[in-house]
């Protein structure tokens, strides 16, 4: 293994453990995911009919949602302590060091939400395709989340408070994601296109801002100083 | 630790640095031997912490050229140094011993265990290597951070740039400070440390950076 695949796990790794340990948050957007599946039937009432039918929509909107919630923190607090600094003169270049963080991001965020995707659908009265398309789709759309939200992070990584304004950034960009997450889980429940036709769309969108999010957030970083 | 073949240096040539419009110094120049240490004094605010990041190729100066020599095809500047800024790295959930071998392998590459023992044990933070960098004291916290100095080797980082190396520590550590400068510069490394404390170093040179200003604006105006 070359020194530089190892500098990149190395990476990941730490980020995982600093997120999984007391005050990391990697729980967070799981909890505020569940949150917002569990407040909708009570604001909705008992109709399973309408309940079913949106449930991919909040499924997403959730998954967008929790996953915003710790994207400020994604660059801040390296950014603050001198970490950047280090990183910024390590044997990485910068787009490889935000692709390690964000890796690192989504198993944190997305992966969880798309594994316990199902168990939520139940909760909202899908159908056991819609939760697997559910599942699919979230497992492949939320990395583009993340990737989006990274060009906001390394942005507004200099500046406290950058939350709100990452939120403002990058929602526009993740409208697409939506559209297209959504439409695969209604097309794997009925509808008139193919459940690929979305989803392979999905899959585009995410390797497309992979390569967007990775060069625009590193060229963010460098503007701190 | 070989010597280098070719003797080593760090040359800052007519650097001009403006920060939020305001400029702090001008047409700056000046060279560092290997085996050589420069201390940067000068009032607060005089721009010692920007020069120490232009040097560290972390910030872009407004004119002028950094060059570190001998010359190394595969990196640039920010890999050719070892930058201790002020502010001090460290993650409250790792413990010392994890924090400074994330840095060996994500910063400096490579995953050598006896080199990590010596670069804690040359700060005296064996003790300390089990415990979470949350429960460590401000003087501890700045050893830790200057213990990645011992991570890197004089060939690919052999300039140090030390911002207010001093701060927080006690005698003792000071001491441990002076003789882990004094081996790289034995072997033939550079020493660059913004400081307002004197420091009892060897082959030390001072460059005031208020007076480097006097003298240019004297300059200017006699032009």
């Amino acid at each position: 293994m070359s020194a530089f695949t190892t500098s990149f796990l190395a990476l990941v790794s730490r980020d995982l453990m600093l997120a999984l340990r007391i005050g990391g948050g990697a729980s967070f957007a799981l909890v505020f995911f569940l949150m917002i599946v569990t407040l909708t039937p009570f604001a909705i009432g008992p109709d399973l009919n309408l309940l079913s039918r949106i449930a991919p929509a909040i499924l997403w909107i959730g998954a967008v949602l929790a996953t915003l919630i710790g994207l400020d923190r994604l660059f801040q607090a390296d950014a603050e302590d001198g970490t950047l600094d280090l990183l910024a003169s390590g044997q990485m270049p910068l787009e490889i060091v935000v692709l390690a963080k964000c890796l690192a991001h989504w198993l944190t965020t997305g992966l969880p939400l798309s594994l316990a995707a199902p168990l939520f659908g139940l909760m909202l009265a899908m159908e056991p395709a819609g939760m697997a398309a559910a599942s699919a789709s979230l497992m492949v759309g939320t990395p583009a989340l993340t990737f989006i939200g990274a060009v906001g992070a390394g942005l507004t990584a200099g500046i406290r408070r950058g939350g709100v304004l990452i939120a403002i950034m990058a929602l526009p960009l993740m409208i697409p994601v939506l559209i297209f997450g959504v439409a695969a889980c209604n097309a794997a429940v009925g509808g008139t296109v193919p459940f690929m036709t979305p989803f392979a769309i999905l899959a585009a969108l995410t390797l497309t801002f992979a390569v967007i999010g990775v060069i625009g957030a590193a060229a963010g970083l460098r503007q701190i100083d | 630790m070989p010597v280098f073949h070719n003797p080593a240096s760090l040359t800052a040539l007519d650097l001009t640095c403006r920060r939020n419009g305001r400029l702090l110094f001008s047409k700056l120049s000046f060279a560092v031997k290997a085996g050589q240490a420069l201390a940067l004094t000068g009032p607060n605010g005089v721009g010692k912490t920007s020069l120490l990041r232009i040097l560290a190729g972390l910030l872009r100066p407004e004119s002028g050229m950094v060059e570190v020599t001998p010359a190394a095809p595969d990196l640039d500047l920010p890999q050719r140094s070892v930058f201790v800024s002020s502010r001090d790295p460290l993650k409250g959930a790792l413990t010392v011993r994890e924090l400074t071998g994330g840095w060996q392998s994500i910063v400096f590459g490579g995953d050598n265990g006896a080199l990590l023992s010596a670069a804690l044990e040359a700060f005296e933070l064996g003790p300390l290597a089990d415990v979470p960098c949350a429960y460590l004291s401000s003087g501890q916290r700045r050893r830790v951070s200057l213990a990645r100095l011992a991570l890197a080797t004089v060939q690919d980082r052999p300039v140090w740039l030390l911002d207010e190396p001093t701060n927080a520590l006690d005698k003792r550590a000071r001491d441990r400070l002076t003789e882990v400068v004094a081996a790289h510069l034995r072997v033939g490394g550079m020493v660059v440390a913004a400081t307002h404390d004197p420091l009892p170093w060897t082959d030390l040179t001072t460059l005031d950076l208020g007076e480097h200003n006097l003298v240019r604006q004297s300059a200017d105006a006699g032009a």
